[in-house]
């Protein structure tokens, strides 16, 4: 096989036991990697009953057929579970160079099974894994551990993927933080591998030389790309200021980030952007491997009560959760929360609006300072939600609470209907008022209310794919069918794994697959691939018990705002029959019909 | 009466543009700190657009300070082109500058960084370029 090892490392932490299982190459074609394939394996390992904190549920780390190789920011990959904060399909794709260095030890995926009754961290470096003993790590922030981990193993530039005390403590949004503090964020994953007791992943490898089909012609076409997309807006806008270089536009243009869910929707958020980040605090740029875009921002503020050091800079989401959503415009205060999510390991998105939330229904005379242990939320400061988070991370009071996510919490005090969220996963900071298409995004997405599957917003400011047939024409239409080909050309990416900021066309992913694989990959095999792929997700779904009366917005985003988004409000019904009827599926069961389940060779799932 | 169109990107159009842009005191207080200056482009297609048609503009802090046609090869901290048929869409309203660039209907030479502090600016400088009654080249 080229672009993949043929290996799975499978690691069971209750018996100690670790082998490898060959990866079917057929499988590998139709699922191609990541996240695709991660669901197609897992969807045999797991059910409706299984505990996603349990032992019985597995973490499948995945990369893809480009990771390692010359395919500019195709090394990304996909940590895959079942959600404890949903309960449905997770998967959450990471960043940094640890996904490179599983493919240099051989391996295309980890799958972790099995609890330990004591904290481990499993240590690969190439085909020698331990699980060793990680007592003297439990209960650290996930700083101290990465530098602890490089100069106890002696690999100072091994990948390493660790949790925060959120996830030794099973707060259901508790993320893994990896490398230079990029993460996977969402859906809990920090969670399972605390329910494991597996502090942290640290990999060695040695073997850069992934096989391919084509590397003459891999590395002359990857020049070629880098060279065509550099003067690219979003290359441009993302090397020179960051992910959260788009909070000005979108804010001041289309009324879209941040979103207004809690609080007021004309906050300025010009003190806060990657613009202001740039002008007032960086001090260095980081990139994942073979990435020529360089989003990651080092910032340092060096004093004062918000002083950070030398620290990972805020990226977008983070910048609405703890910023515009709080009312907060002191960028050192934002930097700072940002920095104790990373330390606790705790989802920047949901963790974020939870706080969001409880400063909403305080605010709102809904709940009282007693409910939050004491607690007094103001617009604008950010030390009740510093004090909050920590509380979520221990469990600590109304903290215990909170960790089960915003909706869990609202639902105590009678206002669950109140929490923005889909499908019990928060709502990322792209308003579906700004750009109509994220209504379907959220509503629809295998993972709840996430951005990442079918990043709309950029859909219908214009950076569509006619190879897929994806041309948008108004930002406020019902273009729920560009949203189902967007999500099936997401799920492409995110198994080859490819990141959302580099501008690929389908074209281009198709010529590349082939390049790597030395499987013919057409544009028509993208598009079938991709449909399988979100399909095979609707699947694992509906085995874990999904109900589709939950593809709903909350009503607190269907107010029509002033401003850039003119009171636009995306009618979701409308906008659900039409993407029902572009997937061809049952609008009252969620379910593909058998016919398009045997057309996309699925039809082995449906008699399990 | 309607007033009389003025040749796109030519010496009087940009004296008018100069002229409105001035008044525009939405646009002196988006851009009261820019500074920079820019070049426009129409891109030669081999047909109505036979060469680059290239205009200069110097914006200082809410003003615009100059205006001249360019010459080939003239620089500027940015430049901003695109497409005859683009430049219709953008001052016929269907597309915004931002978005312009993320469609790929212009591209950008210069700070990106920068432009996307100053998008309600840039937006200003649009809806002062739509209120002058404009003759495209392609019009007879």
């Amino acid at each position: 096989m080229k672009g993949y090892r043929g290996k799975i490392l499978r690691v069971d932490l209750a018996s100690g036991a670790n082998s490898v299982t060959p990866l079917d190459p057929d499988m590998a074609r139709d699922f191609i990697g990541g996240a695709g394939l991660a669901c197609r394996m897992l969807y045999d390992m797991v059910d409706a009953k299984t505990d996603p904190l349990g032992p019985t549920n597995p973490i499948l780390i995945m990369n893809g057929p480009f990771c390692g190789t010359m395919v500019p920011c195709g090394s990304k990959t996909s940590a895959c579970s079942k959600s404890p904060l949903t309960g449905l399909w997770a998967h959450s794709t990471f960043g940094g160079h640890l996904g490179a260095d599983i493919k240099f030890a051989g391996y295309d995926g980890i799958m972790i099974l099995g609890q330990s009754k004591k904290p481990v961290y499993l240590f690969i470096d190439d085909s020698k894994v331990e699980i060793r003993d990680a007592k003297h790590l439990w209960g650290k922030d996930t700083q101290q551990v990465w530098e602890t981990l490089k100069t106890e193993t002696g690999f100072k530039n091994a990948g390493i993927a660790r949790i925060g005390i959120a996830g030794e403590n099973l707060v259901k949004y508790a993320s893994i933080i990896i490398d230079h503090f990029r993460a996977a964020g969402r859906t809990g994953l920090g969670a399972v591998m605390g329910s494991k007791k597996l502090k942290a992943i640290v990999v060695n490898g040695t073997d850069r030389k992934v096989p391919v089909a084509d590397e003459p012609k891999i590395a002359e076409r990857s020049r070629q790309l880098n060279e065509e997309k550099k003067d690219t807006a979003t290359f441009m806008m993302y090397s020179s200021v960051g992910t959260a270089g788009y909070v000005d536009m979108a804010t001041d243009m289309y009324g879209s980030f941040t979103a207004g869910y809690y609080s007021v929707p004309d906050f300025s958020t010009y003190n806060i952007g990657g613009s202001a980040v740039k002008e007032r605090i960086l001090v260095g740029k980081t990139a994942c491997f073979r990435c020529p875009i360089g989003c990651g921002r080092v910032i340092e503020i060096k004093e004062g009560k918000y002083a950070t050091g030398r620290f990972a800079g805020p990226e977008l989401e983070v910048t609405g959760t703890m910023g515009a959503q709080l009312l907060n415009n002191n960028l050192e205060a934002l930097c700072y929360a940002n920095k104790q999510l990373d330390l606790l390991g705790i989802d920047t998105i949901t963790g974020g609006n939870v706080v969001a939330f409880a400063y909403y229904l305080f605010k709102q005379g809904k709940i009282t300072a007693k409910d939050l242990d004491g607690v007094k939320p103001e617009w604008g400061e950010i030390d009740s939600a510093l004090a909050l988070l920590h509380k979520i991370a221990k469990r600590e009071g109304v903290g215990n609470l909170m960790a089960e996510g915003s909706l869990a919490f609202g639902n105590k005090f009678g206002v669950g209907n109140l929490a923005a969220q889909v499908n019990g996963l928060e709502l990322a900071q792209h308003d579906v008022r700004g750009f109509s298409g994220m209504a379907m995004t959220y509503a629809t997405s295998p993972r709840g209310a996430c951005h990442m599957t079918a990043d709309m917003y950029n859909v219908q400011m214009g950076q569509g794919d006619e190879g897929f047939g994806i041309d948008s024409q108004d930002r406020f239409a019902n273009e729920a069918d560009l949203v189902a080909k967007f999500q099936d050309f997401r799920c492409l990416t995110n198994s080859a794994v490819m990141c959302n900021f580099y501008p690929i066309t389908s074209n281009e992913l198709a010529e590349l697959l082939t390049l790597v694989t030395g499987w013919t990959y057409s544009v028509d095999d993208l598009k079938r691939a991709g449909e399988r792929i979100f399909t095979i997700m609707r699947l694992f779904n509906l085995r874990m018990g999904y109900n589709p009366k939950n593809e709903k917005l909350p009503d607190i985003v269907l107010q029509p705002l002033k401003g850039p988004s003119e009171g636009h409000v995306p009618d979701v019904e409308a906008h659900l029959n039409k993407w029902y009827q572009y997937r061809g599926w049952d609008r009252k069961t969620g379910k593909p019909p058998k016919s398009k389940i045997k057309e996309l060779g699925l039809s082995s799932l449906q008699s399990q | 009466m309607s007033e009389k169109k003025v040749d796109f990107f030519s010496e009087q159009w940009l004296k008018k543009y100069q002229e409105i842009l001035n008044k525009n005191a939405a646009y002196k207080d988006a851009a009261k700190d820019w500074e920079g200056d820019f070049i426009f482009q129409i891109d030669a297609d081999g047909s109505t657009v036979k060469e680059p048609a290239r205009a200069y503009i110097d914006l200082w802090h809410g003003d615009c300070r100059k205006v001249a046609l360019a010459a080939p090869g003239q620089k500027a901290a940015f430049e901003y082109s695109g497409p005859l048929k683009n430049w219709k869409l953008l001052l016929a309203g269907q597309i915004d500058p931002i978005k312009g660039l993320m469609a790929r209907k212009f591209t950008l030479k210069g700070d990106m960084g920068k432009v996307m502090r100053y998008t309600k600016a840039a937006a200003e400088l649009v809806a002062t370029a739509v209120k002058i009654p404009t003759k495209f080249p392609d019009e007879k």
